[in-house]
């Protein structure tokens, strides 16, 4: 079990981030560029001095240790193997630091480079290895030291995408066999979703959400979460089954943007709450749709982005959304950057959840 | 993209260019025409000749092991550990290469000579007396040397990676292990290369060495002072002594180079 409480302060950047990781569990940090996913990994690696708070593995303090007595396992992105040294002498480093025989040594780097399917390779220098086998050399490098935490800093950024997703699964595979406590650092939510138990989102140094992946998705609370996730989100303020969006017109219709309801939702909740829908809850009509629909408003067309085998609406207006539609669909609304529209979010695919009271 | 080829090259640059080419290549090419041909190999063979070449070799490699010994660690302090003053640190370490090597000679008779700081100590305590000694030679060259070895070792410190360093201390290694087997290695050719120039400067020491370690045959009188004292008598002979020195540098760089100064 690893306790940890992060505090490293810098000019201009704090970061303060309490994490528990049981054994065998494996946490991701996420989080957009410069939140300080990178500098809590040093931290717990002890290449970052703490200025405050603390370190517990299985109990016993370990952040006044220096980096080379805290038996943590670290990959990093690019893997820095030592390039004078072979393969094997690459494993074998770290058995020999910690006192075993030469001869010792080598035997465990042996066994655990025939486990990731580099026997082959012992005699090797890095720079004849491909990226992939780069990776495992890293991997079970910082594995044969049986360490009580892996940290891993973006392990599969480097891949391109075809790669990157039978990685993906060796890298699972690895670390499903792996006793100790694991914390990796992503951007790729796809990455994280994949690999880790629970997400832990950082935000300009601080924690803003944790959860399993599943919870975090359905549920962010953060505009970084739900682009991550690829939903629209927003505050808004519940009654009942209603809930009305900050900057969404709440008359009942003929507000200047042409109008709508406020949103109708399927969960019943009072007070300040999060609504999240996917894009692809959103149609768009070029003139008003008959009848009257709920969540309907008045946008205008600031984008169009190609998005797989859809194309996702950039929408301003009263509020900023994003629409998944068909290209047919583009084609047939005319749809080009300038256009106001009409938009419909569909209540069954709306998602209310209670908020943090805002400050 | 300017083209290659002579009419890419702006002439303001060319012509000045060529005569600096000149300015080092033609007393290169005065030595080789003025030498006595006929009568080298019997010059050779003089026995202070042989001698003197043989002190220079044997001073410049000592000097050279003695800065790698104490130059890798400085460099080391200087590019790894941030403590106060290291800037003044730095400029200290290339003062040698700035002071007139003259200067520097004086400089260690007054701390190494017989009533010296030091040596005052050194006589009455250990029985040592430095001044007109193979020693003292070794010293000179090495005070003048170091700085060359330093700032090269510093700069190729500062270019390798240090996130190595810190793969290897979370693989368990001490400081000095991390040294030893991932530091070093990795700066291997920028120390070759540090190594070469240092021992190049060593071997031509004039200066300093004169200054504090005198000018006694077979002792102290290497062959940039023998080149000097032979000059007055017998020109030829200096020559003759010139060329040696000229012969052993670029035998040293051409076999070196391909192992270690281009990858560095």
């Amino acid at each position: 079990m690893m306790d940890a409480h992060l505090i490293v302060e810098r000019p201009r950047f704090r970061l303060d981030v309490s994490l528990r990781v049981a054994p065998g569990e494996v946490v991701a940090l996420l989080g957009p560029s410069g939140a300080g996913k990178t500098t809590a990994l040093r931290a717990l690696a002890g290449l970052t001095p703490l200025s405050g708070g603390h370190i517990a593995l299985d109990g016993a303090a370990v952040h006044a240790r220096t980096v080379d007595r805290r038996r943590v396992g670290m990959v990093l992105q690019d893997h820095l193997l030592f390039p004078h040294m072979s393969v094997l002498d690459n494993v074998a480093f770290g058995p020999r630091c910690l006192g075993a025989t030469r001869a010792e040594a080598r035997r465990a780097a042996t066994v655990w480079l025939e486990r990731a399917g580099l026997g082959g390779h012992l005699r090797a220098r890095p720079r004849e290895l491909s990226g992939g086998q780069a990776r495992r050399v890293a991997l079970a490098r910082s594995l044969v030291v049986r360490p009580r935490v892996l940290l891993l800093d973006e392990p599969l950024a480097a891949l391109d995408a075809h790669t990157r997703l039978s990685a993906r699964a060796v890298l699972r595979h690895h670390l499903s066999g792996f006793a100790g406590a694991c914390v990796l650092v992503t951007h790729d939510p796809l990455e994280a979703v994949a690999l880790a138990d629970r997400l832990i989102v950082i935000e300009d140094g601080a924690l803003v959400q944790e959860g399993t992946p599943a919870e975090v998705a359905r549920h962010p609370r953060t505009d970084y979460v739900a682009r991550l996730f690829g939903l629209n989100l927003y505050r808004g303020d519940a009654r009942g089954r209603e809930v009305s969006v900050d900057g969404f017109p709440d008359d009942e219709d003929g507000s200047f943007t042409g109008g709508g309801p406020t949103f109708s939702v399927a969960e019943d909740l009072k007070g300040p709450v999060f609504l999240a829908f996917p894009p692809s809850a959103v149609t768009l009509y070029r003139t008003r749709p008959e009848g009257r629909p709920r969540n309907l408003w008045h946008a205008g067309v600031e984008g169009l982005v190609r998005h797989g085998d859809h194309v996702r609406v950039h929408l301003d207006g009263p509020i900023t959304a994003a629409a998944d539609v068909t290209p047919a669909a583009v084609a047939e609304l005319g749809l080009s950057p300038g256009q106001r529209v009409w938009a419909v979010v569909r209540t069954t695919e709306t998602h209310a959840y209670p908020a943090p009271a805002p400050e | 993209m300017l083209p290659d080829g002579a009419c890419g090259v702006p002439v303001i640059l060319a012509v000045p260019a060529a005569i600096g080419l000149a300015f080092l290549v033609l007393p290169l090419t005065a030595l080789l025409v003025r030498a006595p041909w006929r009568t080298l190999a019997a010059r050779l063979a003089e026995p202070h000749v042989l001698e003197a070449l043989r002190l220079s070799l044997l001073t410049s490699s000592a000097a050279t092991a003695a800065c790698l010994l104490l130059g890798v660690p400085l460099a080391w302090m200087l590019a790894r550990v941030a403590f106060r003053g290291r800037r003044f640190v730095r400029a200290l370490v290339t003062a040698p290469l700035v002071l007139p090597p003259v200067a520097g000679g004086l400089a260690l008779l007054l701390v190494l000579g017989n009533g010296g700081l030091v040596g005052a100590w050194l006589e009455p305590v250990l029985g040592v007396r430095l001044p007109l000694t193979t020693t003292a030679v070794v010293l000179a060259e090495a005070f003048v040397a170091m700085p060359f070895l330093v700032l090269s070792v510093e700069g190729a410190l500062r270019a390798s990676d240090a996130r190595f360093e810190e793969a290897a201390a979370i693989l368990g290694a001490s400081r000095w292990t991390v040294f030893r087997r991932v530091t070093l290695p990795l700066v291997a050719p920028g120390i070759a290369a540090g190594a070469v120039l240092c021992w190049a400067r060593a071997l031509g020491e004039f200066g300093a060495t004169i200054t504090f370690a005198g000018n006694l045959p077979g002792r102290t009188q290497t062959m940039p002072l023998a080149v000097y004292l032979t000059l007055r008598k017998d020109p030829e002979a200096a020559i003759v002594l010139s060329l040696v020195l000229l012969v052993v540098c670029a035998a040293v760089l051409v076999c070196l180079r391909d192992r270690w100064v281009r990858t560095s």
